[in-house]
């Protein structure tokens, strides 16, 4: 049976970037394009993975994060930011709202898989 | 995956084009207004993704390009670089640079631009400070070896970490000599808690690659003393290699964070800045559910819509001539396929429609620039953003649309010492609006300059040999002639309007949209140039008229009337030309039958019916035999599918199955 991932980024560009190398790698992923209807897709189902941009409209990843792990189906599931380079506080702040790694944008597909294969089993 | 690279791309060009907007919007915005930190976070947004994007499709000049603004940004953000005018500036020219790297890779080529390294350069020095990191380098010795204390917090697992799945990947990295698991703080089964992790490992592990690769493996966890790596080797025992933070975390960061080591707290480190992106026109269109369709099936679609409106009047007109109109049930089931068919066709059409806000978001940036340059002072008005119009139109009415404003703002609006001369305010207004107008939509550039001159129109025509001195001509028509190619010459161009791009250029391009260019001039007063274009180029509306028993359609667009002649209206001019007088205008009077060699119902032309088409302020009667009706057609191409017919525009089909062809108009006023 075939994981199921949740891809959030309000760039269509970054979100299908990362949504094929998953679907490569055999994942069947749910895309969202803020956290407002990313929250809707986790409370409604516990996803094996989820990667997340952070900044976003609507309701950035952060704030998702926290959500995600207070309240929804998705709570124990490894979530990845999507992140840059010089950024360590959103790093932290990724972190500390429950966030389980981060990605240093911009990546190649192997660098992603490589975070991918570090929290999930 | 070239595939698919291929179509990121061609995404990736569309958003960059967007985003590049959403740039020049939000700097010309900041140039106005200093302290909107929600603005400048929109711009650096952009900035950044489209860095972010272009690093990961392979394109490092814009990405590097991209970093470059996104710094400055990020430094205005801060509030370490102020906005001011000169950077603003600066980012738009950037922003210009950045339009031309993405142009050049969307064909394929990547060129590093002279201004664009000028322009990184202009951009690095602007920074407030530039610091930069040693690169940090580690080189291992021969098989060394390492203890690894793994100490997991206890919400660890909250966080979504699998410990053991860590633990689990070293024998990648190298061969585990001693593994330990230590259990001593897992508590008894009354008090355990499964959200919580209690056990700790220690691990031996020996590998010739560098510890980086084993940090790597904890990249995730490895904060505040949760692992510590130590070299086992014996003459580095003194000098353990440190599990410290790394060197992008070390940077001191004082701005936010008030207690950055709290990982287990979460409230308190909420992210800093960042609020939901103001509801600014752009982003509500952008947050709409949207997929990506290619062109060619839209084509299609509305094709085969189009296929289905002809087929459904077809119908009708069987049903109506086998005389089973009687049958009600019949009449009703068509009546519900009309209203179907007539829904389908609309909704199939407004998939190719998008707002004129695509068009109109240049504008600012373009009359910002033009009136520094030409010392103007310009007040822009934009309305009817959400005019939704043609993609096509939309595409094509681009550069016309610029050519029109640069005119406005260099021919059209004086400079304010003139215009306070004149008893106008200093400041011009140029307003710029798009509205639907029956069937097609109406963009309107109105400023309030000087107007045209006809004088001067008229004797500069007659210098270039356009007209003869003592030609009659009506204001309509010399304002006309502006529109003439060779008007526009080399004595009045300038660096802003003479481009090379003549009035007429702009003419043709409208017109190849099935477009037409009204103009309205009041000396001193202002101008007003009015583009009208069909709502979309696939169907059209067309007035029937009958000539020779054959149908013909004229484009609605360029009717004025229809009139039935009296004898005292039909003059010769000059024993030839044949014109008629139209509440005391004269108007050339074309015979259709003549241009297309058939026999009329009669030859006299008030016994036949003659239609008042106007395209570019000319005016003609054509003489047709009788009028039918109006009727939207679906427009097919005869040059394509036969080759070109001088004044016919197209063909369609008509409910009978006949063909009927399009008049091209231009081709019938030309020459008159």
């Amino acid at each position: 049976m075939s994981k199921h991932a949740l891809v959030i980024d309000d760039s269509n560009t970054m979100r299908q970037m990362v949504t094929f190398t998953l679907q490569d790698a055999g994942y069947t992923v749910v895309e969202a394009d803020n956290g407002q209807t990313a929250l809707d897709q986790a409370k409604a189902k516990a996803f094996d993975l989820i990667i997340t941009d952070l900044n976003m409209p609507v309701m950035d990843g952060i704030t998702f994060i926290q959500q995600a792990r207070k309240d929804s189906l998705s709570r124990h599931a490894p979530i990845l930011m999507l992140t840059t380079e010089n950024a360590p506080e959103r790093k932290q702040a990724g972190k500390a709202a429950g966030a389980t790694g981060w990605i240093v944008k911009p990546f190649e597909p192997a660098t992603l898989l490589g975070a991918v294969g570090k929290v999930v089993r | 995956m070239s595939l698919e690279l291929e179509e990121f791309l061609l995404g990736f060009f569309e958003e960059t084009d967007e985003q590049l907007g959403q740039i020049e919007e939000g700097l010309l915005l900041l140039e106005k207004s200093y302290e909107d930190p929600d603005l400048l976070n929109t711009i650096f947004r952009a900035a950044h993704t489209i860095k972010g994007n272009s690093g990961m499709l392979g394109l490092p000049e814009i990405a590097n390009f991209t970093h470059r603004v996104e710094e400055l940004l990020d430094n205005m953000r801060d509030g370490a670089v102020s906005p001011s005018g000169e950077n603003v500036d600066l980012l738009l020219r950037s922003t210009d640079c950045l339009r031309d790297l993405v142009n050049c890779a969307k064909q394929g080529l990547s060129c590093e631009t002279e201004e664009s390294t000028l322009l990184a350069d202009q951009l690095q020095s602007a920074l407030a400070v530039s610091e930069e990191g040693p690169p940090q380098t580690d080189s291992a010795q021969e098989m060394p070896r390492y203890e690894i204390r793994f100490t997991p917090y206890k919400s660890l697992v909250r966080r979504g970490v699998d410990p053991l799945l860590l633990i689990e990947s070293l024998p990648q990295v190298g061969s585990i000599l001693s593994l330990e698991m230590q259990t001593d703080s897992v508590p008894d089964l009354s008090e355990f808690d499964t959200q919580k992790c209690y056990l700790a490992w220690c691990v031996e592990l020996e590998t010739r690659e560098p510890v980086q690769s084993i940090e790597d493996i904890f990249e995730f966890v490895d904060d505040d003393g949760q692992v510590e790596i130590t070299r086992l080797n014996p003459h580095q025992i003194s000098d353990p290699l440190p599990a410290e933070p790394s060197v992008e975390q070390a940077t001191p960061d004082i701005s936010n964070e008030p207690s950055p080591k709290a990982p287990g707290n979460q409230e308190s480190s909420q992210p800093t800045v960042r609020k939901p992106a103001p509801a600014r026109s752009g982003s509500v269109e952008d947050s709409n559910e949207s997929i990506r369709v290619s062109l060619k099936k839209v084509e299609h679609l509305i094709n085969t819509v189009g296929e289905l409106v002809i087929a459904n009047s077809v119908l009708n007109q069987t049903i109506g001539a086998t005389g089973a109109a009687d049958q009600l049930p019949l009449i009703e089931a068509m009546a519900l396929v009309d209203t179907t068919t007539r829904d389908l066709q609309e909704q199939v059409m407004a998939v190719r429609l998008l707002p004129m806000s695509t068009v109109f978001r240049r504008l600012p940036r373009l009359v910002r620039d033009l009136a520094s340059e030409l010392n103007r002072e310009v007040d822009l008005q934009i309305c009817g953003e959400d005019t939704e119009v043609d993609k096509q139109v939309i595409e094509e009415i681009q550069d016309p649309l610029v050519h029109l404003v640069r005119n406005a703002l260099d021919h059209g609006l004086e400079p304010a010492e003139e215009r306070l001369a004149a008893g106008k305010s200093a400041q011009g207004v140029l307003r710029i609006s798009a509205f639907h107008d029956g069937g097609s939509v109406a963009i309107e550039i109105k400023d309030d300059g000087r107007g045209l001159d006809t004088e001067r129109i008229k004797a500069k025509a007659i210098e270039r040999g356009l007209i003869r001195a003592d030609e009659p001509l009506t204001d309509r028509q010399i304002h006309a002639l502006i529109f003439h190619a060779g008007f526009s010459t080399a004595a009045q161009v300038t660096k802003v309007s003479g481009r090379g791009v003549g009035m007429d250029v702009v003419r043709k391009n409208i017109e190849n949209l099935s477009g037409v260019v009204e103009l309205d001039s009041t000396l001193g007063k202002g101008c007003t140039l009015t583009i009208k274009l069909p709502l979309t180029m696939a169907i059209l509306d067309g007035l029937t008229v009958g000539l020779a028993g054959e149908i013909y359609i004229i484009p609605l667009l360029s009717v004025v009337e229809s009139i039935r002649l009296d004898s005292r209206q039909v003059q010769t001019v000059a024993g030839k030309k044949e014109v008629i007088l139209v509440r005391n205008e004269p108007l050339p009077l074309v015979r259709l039958h003549q241009r297309f060699g058939v026999t009329p119902a009669s030859s006299d032309p008030c016994e036949g019916l003659v239609i008042i088409l106007e395209h570019q302020n000319n005016r003609v009667g054509l003489l047709v035999d009788e009028l039918h009706g109006q009727q939207q057609v679906v427009m097919k191409s005869v040059e394509k599918n036969y080759q070109k017919v001088e004044g016919v525009g197209g063909a369609t089909i008509l409910g009978d199955g006949r063909v009927a062809f399009i008049l091209d108009v231009a081709g019938l006023t030309r020459g008159q």
